[in-house]
């Protein structure tokens, strides 16, 4: 009682000492744009146990802007980018937030990482209509347009990619026959996947799980299970030190079924650091989805001109600075769409009405409307090469959407090729 | 029953690595009547020390001593340097001293050698071993590890009963007034135990690394599950760290085998919550008069 | 006079009351006359001041450590969570919920978790409770994990936080003006299921599998359709293929041409990608900053003048940025988190300076001589911890309406290792001490990130720096002043005096812990 009796009280007090009681909030002027520049802002895990790999995607995207800003900028404005360290944790991820509307003064919110800290600001960054673009998380909850109008996922979620594992397998006569086991980390990774398979009416012989944090020991018990059971084909959905650990306990027990990985959790680069030297003969014939031109694919002109502006910032060339380069790229092709005068409806209606115009490394199509807010929409299937390498090795597209209903659907799609230079 | 066997052969390995890092806080807390949060702190850094070496020098060995001696040093110069100047009675201060250290390690491993994942590389065969007509889920290299873990358990009992530095080791961790009066110097004698603390710690880093791979935050969990045995081990004995350090991991592996492995966290915390109703002291604690 | 004053019945309390009462018309005064991040930080302060005096009563005056603190804070915010979410009414009254009954949920939650932690680590001292409270703070927030339904699992739940009216008035306003056109309020979810479905499955079938393709048919890096080919009709869906209204869709028609957003000279063609045409950017060919064009008006670089400010004279509320003009949803925040604040620094008084008080302190320094007097050690101890338990829980509940959201990752063993590092830093057993802890939580991190700055230095470097200099701050506050802020100002406060040492926080700090860490020496 007392509490919102004085908040009244101070309320009117403030409204009334400000005069700004009734007047409607300027649309000339969004806060964090001027003719010569906009100011963008991310929170990411810099430091701390999440760290590891994600911490290369500011640094990509921050090169890029640098890139840009050197070039001319988009529309005569120059890309200021205000980066966060969070450390994975949501607390933080509010402070860092309410730091960058408040006190960065932040046109839009780009690429901040992970579901359980993005869940603590979405709803807060949306009541003040700050657009909320390319959400670094597989999570499928944040694409509803009608409570996120303005929140904007990038990479197709887990439940896509689920349904996208299941109809590759069986449309595969080599894996479809296979005993199948599915081996998930413990929370979204696990309700994302079932959903997706229950989705595509796909069962599993067996289910195991891990918890976060397990990883620090062996999955020895999990493994001895799958062995026990039988698996011959294992699809795995959890972080990529989740899957190092995976491959090392299996190789220990002499267990070698066929593995499915999921693309975030199968990062060559990142791999390799954990698994040292076993890691190309480990990953031979690992099956993984992905939605992006294969990283050592040079000759796209896609892949060689992101690696050239990673080469000369010094960034080590992962699929993090990759996926760090490509989404800055298309945020300044969504900025550059929204026209001369910049304003936040402006960039909401360019993303709503010109997505599929924007380019990227990205070789599946983007959806993005005012009923579906859902980015990529789907996977081609890869497949690990003797030397560590993800090869894409079905040359159809399989699409899908997040809901507890339909299956992936075979397609073609030819994506087009990238702008001058790579510029906006 | 078999899966039974293999959950609990799965969890010795990492029980022993846990039991290691238990006995290293064990020898903190005989030593100072500290709880050493930085434990795991000093032994990711001395273990990104030992992946420098080896990088450097390709020996496993040498990476080895020399993780050794940079764990000796570090655990030296943090009780010189932190715990020495904060007072004996201060539980809170040391603790948060202690953390505050860890943070600080942390944040200078991730300024040395980034924030990634490193792999350490494997010295001995990692796969199963087959015997009797099946495999198990034990390699040559899970048999060094509890070799280590054995040597140095037996070590340093040995150390602790039938010499003269064990002595007065003992004598100054019952009370250290009485220990100076007696003409032990109670102060070398404290850095001596962090010494061997950081040896500990160190050797359970540079075991574990190769099965988990080490970045700055790759041992935090073990903090967690390391403290947990040693104070249900009960804080002063070095058997108990060992026996619970190696429980804890077996409890994580059954657990997680027989049912949904978010269970085990949950498990660990009944089972503590238990253990300190029933023994207070710890399972491994000497029963003592009340100091009052 | 005022001593004799004080010997009334209930003067004591009245003067506790209006203590608290001053305190609250002051903040609610500052809330008022302070910016939107200001009132946010204030609202953080408060928070973590609820918590602390809970520990200030927990560690100083009853003298048990707890690394468990915010595991409680998290009982709190999850009750907090649960009855919002899950109660339209208070049951068995049919009264509407609000946040004050679920805050009043998350106060009993927190009696009875402290009252389970509290009675099982009676017993125990120093490094043992330590253990427990640690388990505490590791297993309860994996607890969520283990009721994903209920409680959100690792993702945890978002709140709609009971806002007071008008609290988010102006930014509704502009999001339903600017796009309830735009945005229909169906679900998601069936919308872009059609659309898909009707992808062409016939196509499909044509498709070579993995075992028959071969040559041609298999994407290859030789034959992968990348190098900027324009689409040709073979390699896209046709219209046809389309049943679902084609303007959401991909097609031919609605395929953005290259004049739609940029020239035919800006795409590449074919003959661009022999390996080094000019457009494509290589390591040869990248602009170095004297080859660009210079922009007449900004210097390259250079950043707009408006954004160059100091931000900390950008941060007023100039009330000139839209959406920031009228939104005070901060200043809510902090006027709620200064409100709890005080009735618990109100309860807080009373319980420390009363008899309450006396008998924690006793049990502390020597409970024998406690017992003796007719004092229960284990009861004292209990109560200490159960109202340290609430008062965190409270905190947690308060927590949880700051940032609209509870999960596990938000009340983790950092959280509750910072409530012990804030009570230490700002002065064991003192309420004032708790105040400064509280400020120092939330002004610490920010002062180390600005003293780490962004100096040029490697990104690793760079990205650390803040880590490194928060652990060796509170490395050196721990050595330099061992009683905390207010220990050390109390001993300058006496040596200036050159007055007789009162018990100070310093010499307390010795004798709290002296209880918690005595062991068997």
């Amino acid at each position: 009682m007392r509490s919102s009796l004085a908040t009244r009280a101070v309320a009117v007090g403030v409204v009334a000492g400000l005069g700004i009681a009734a007047a409607g909030p300027a649309f000339a002027a969004d806060p964090g744009v001027t003719s010569k520049q906009v100011v963008i802002g991310m929170t990411t895990p810099l430091t701390g146990p999440a760290s590891p790999g994600y911490k290369d995607v500011a640094p990509a995207a921050q090169a890029y802007f640098d890139y840009v800003n050197a070039n001319g900028g988009i529309n005569g404005r120059k890309v200021k980018f205000v980066v966060k360290d969070d450390q994975y944790n949501p607390a933080k991820t509010k402070s860092a937030t309410s730091e960058l509307i408040l006190r960065d003064r932040i046109f839009a919110m780009f690429g901040a990482l992970g579901t359980p800290t993005h869940s603590a600001v979405i709803a807060d960054l949306n009541r003040r209509g700050i657009p909320d673009v390319f959400v670094n998380t597989g999570s499928s909850n944040f694409d509803n347009p009608s409570r996120y109008p303005m929140t904007f996922p990038y990479f197709p979620s887990y439940v896509v990619e689920a349904k996208v594992m299941a109809s590759y397998i069986q449309g595969d006569s080599a894996l479809s026959g296979k005993k199948r086991c599915l081996f998930y980390q413990d929370g979204e990774f696990g309700e994302n996947a079932s959903k997706g398979f229950t989705a595509a009416g796909m069962s599993f012989d067996t289910t195991v799980s891990y918890f976060s944090g397990q990883q620090v020991a062996p999955f020895t018990a999990q493994v001895t299970n799958m062995k026990a059971a039988g698996c011959e084909l294992v699809v795995f959905f959890g972080v990529t030190s989740a899957t190092a650990q995976l491959l090392g306990t299996a190789a220990k027990a002499a267990f070698r079924p066929t593995w499915m990985i999921t693309s975030v959790g199968s990062d060559p680069s990142v791999l390799s650091g954990s698994l040292g030297a076993a890691t190309n003969t480990l990953l031979n014939g690992i099956y993984s989805p992905n939605f992006m031109t294969p990283i050592q694919d040079t000759k796209n002109a896609y892949v060689s001109q992101m690696k050239v502006i990673a080469t000369k910032n010094n960034l080590p060339w992962n699929f993090y600075t990759y996926y760090g380069i490509n989404t800055a790229y298309v945020l300044s092709q969504a900025i550059k769409a929204a026209g001369p005068n910049l304003s936040r409806k402006g960039l909401v209606n360019a993303l709503q009405t010109k997505a599929s115009s924007f380019r990227s490394g990205a070789v599946v199509p983007m959806v993005i409307n005012s009923k579906s807010h859902q980015g990529l929409t789907g996977y081609y299937m890869g497949k690990y090469n003797a030397s560590g390498e993800l090869e894409r090795i079905t040359n159809y597209i399989m699409t899908a959407t997040s809901s507890s209903k339909g299956t992936a659907k075979k397609s073609t799609f030819k994506p087009a090729g990238p702008t001058r230079k790579l510029l906006p | 029953m078999t899966s039974f066997i293999d959950y609990v052969l799965g969890g010795f390995g990492s029980g022993m690595i846990i039991a290691l890092m238990a006995l290293a806080l064990v020898l903190t807390w005989r030593a100072t009547r500290v709880v050493n949060f930085a434990q795991v702190g000093q032994a990711m850094f001395t273990t990104f020390i030992a992946l420098s070496l080896q990088t450097l020098t390709g020996s496993w060995v040498i990476a080895l001593v020399g993780a050794m001696v940079a764990g000796a040093l570090l655990g030296v110069i943090v009780q010189y340097l932190v715990l020495r100047p904060v007072k004996r009675a201060d539980t809170s201060g040391a603790i948060i001293a202690t953390f505050g250290v860890l943070i600080a390690l942390q944040a200078a491993a991730g300024m040395i050698w980034g924030g990634d994942s490193r792999a350490y590389p494997q010295p001995f065969g990692n796969t199963a071993i087959t015997l009797f007509g099946r495999e198990w889920p034990v390699s040559a290299y899970d048999l060094v590890v509890v070799g280590f873990a054995v040597i140095l358990v037996v070590g340093l009992t040995l150390l602790f009963t039938r010499t003269n530095l064990g002595l007065a080791m003992r004598a100054t961790a019952f009370n250290p007034e009485v220990a100076r009066l007696s003409g032990i110097r109670v102060g070398r004698t404290l850095t001596i135990g962090w010494a061997l603390a950081g040896i500990v710690g160190a050797v359970a880093g540079v075991l574990v690394a190769p099965t988990s791979a080490i970045s700055p935050n790759s041992f935090d969990i073990l903090l967690v599950f390391a403290f947990t045995a040693a104070v249900i081990g009960g804080l002063d004995s070095l058997i108990g760290a060992v026996a619970l350090g190696i429980g804890t991991g077996l409890i994580l592996s059954v657990v997680s085998g027989y049912s949904d492995s978010s269970n085990a966290p949950v498990v660990a915390l009944v089972l503590l919550a238990v253990n300190l109703v029933l023994k207070p002291e710890g399972v491994f604690g000497h029963h003592k008069a009340r100091s009052v | 006079m005022m001593r004799d004053l004080l010997r009334l019945p209930g003067a004591r309390l009245v003067l506790h009351a209006a203590v608290a009462l001053l305190a609250w018309l002051l903040l609610v005064g500052i809330t008022g006359m302070v910016d939107p991040l200001m009132n946010y930080y204030i609202a953080l302060m408060a928070m973590y001041a609820t918590a602390m005096f809970g520990m200030t009563i927990l560690v100083g005056l009853s003298g048990q450590v707890s690394l468990g603190n915010g595991a409680l804070m998290a009982v709190g915010g999850y009750v907090f969570a649960v009855t919002t979410l899950n109660w339209e009414t208070v049951p068995f009254t049919g009264i509407a919920m609000n946040g004050i009954w679920a805050m009043l949920f998350a106060a009993i939650g927190g009696v009875l978790i402290g009252l389970l932690i509290g009675g099982l680590g009676a017993r125990l001292r120093g490094p043992y409770l330590a253990g427990l409270t640690l388990g505490v703070a590791v297993g309860v927030p994996a607890i969520a994990n283990r009721f994903p339904e209920l409680l959100g699992g690792e993702t945890g739940l978002q709140l709609t936080v009971p806002y007071p009216a008008g609290g988010y008035a102006a930014a509704g306003e502009f999001v339903d003006e600017a796009f309830t056109e735009d945005f229909p309020t169906e679900q998601q979810d069936e919308l872009p299921t059609e659309q898909i479905e009707d992808l062409p499955t016939e196509q499909v079938e044509e498709l070579p599998t993995e075992q028959d393709a071969s040559g041609d048919d298999l994407l290859t890096l030789d034959n992968f359709p990348n190098e900027g080919d324009v689409l040709t009709e073979g390699d896209v869906l046709t219209d046809g293929d389309f049943s679902a209204d084609g303007d959401d869709l991909l097609t031919l028609d609605n395929f953005p041409n290259e004049g739609d957003v940029l020239t035919d000279g800006d795409v590449p063609t074919d003959g661009d990608f022999s390996a080094d045409g000019d457009d494509l950017l290589t390591l040869d060919n990248f602009p170095t900053e004297d080859e660009l064009p210079a922009d007449p008006s900004a210097p390259d670089g250079a950043l707009d003048p408006e954004f160059a400010v100091d931000p900390d004279v950008e941060a007023t509320f100039d009330g000139l940025d839209g959406l920031d003009a009228g939104f005070i949803l901060e200043q809510w925040q902090a006027v709620l988190a200064v409100s709890v604040a005080c009735i618990v620094a109100f309860l807080a008084l009373n319980l420390v300076r009363g008899r309450q008080g006396r008998q924690w302190r006793a049990v502390r320094d020597d409970s024998v001589a406690a017992a003796v007097a007719g004092i229960s050690p284990g009861r004292s101890k209990v109560s200490a911890f159960v109202v340290s338990s609430v008062f965190a829980a409270l905190a947690g509940a308060v927590f949880a309406q700051i940032l609209s959201y509870v999960g596990p990752g938000a009340f983790g063993l950092g959280l509750s290792l910072s409530l012990l590092v804030g009570v230490v830093l700002g002065g064991r057993g003192s309420l004032w001490g708790a105040v400064i802890g509280a400020v120092l939580l939330v002004w610490l991190p920010e002062f180390v990130l600005r003293a780490a700055g962004d100096r040029g230095w490697e990104e690793q470097v760079t990205n650390n720096a803040p880590n490194l200099i928060y652990g060796l701050l509170v490395v050196a506050v721990v050595l330099v002043a061992p009683g905390g802020i207010v220990g050390s100002l109390q001993s300058l406060v006496r040596r200036v005096r050159r007055t007789p040492a009162s018990p100070s926080a310093a010499g307390l700090a010795e004798r709290v812990d002296a209880g918690v860490g005595k062991d068997d020496s």
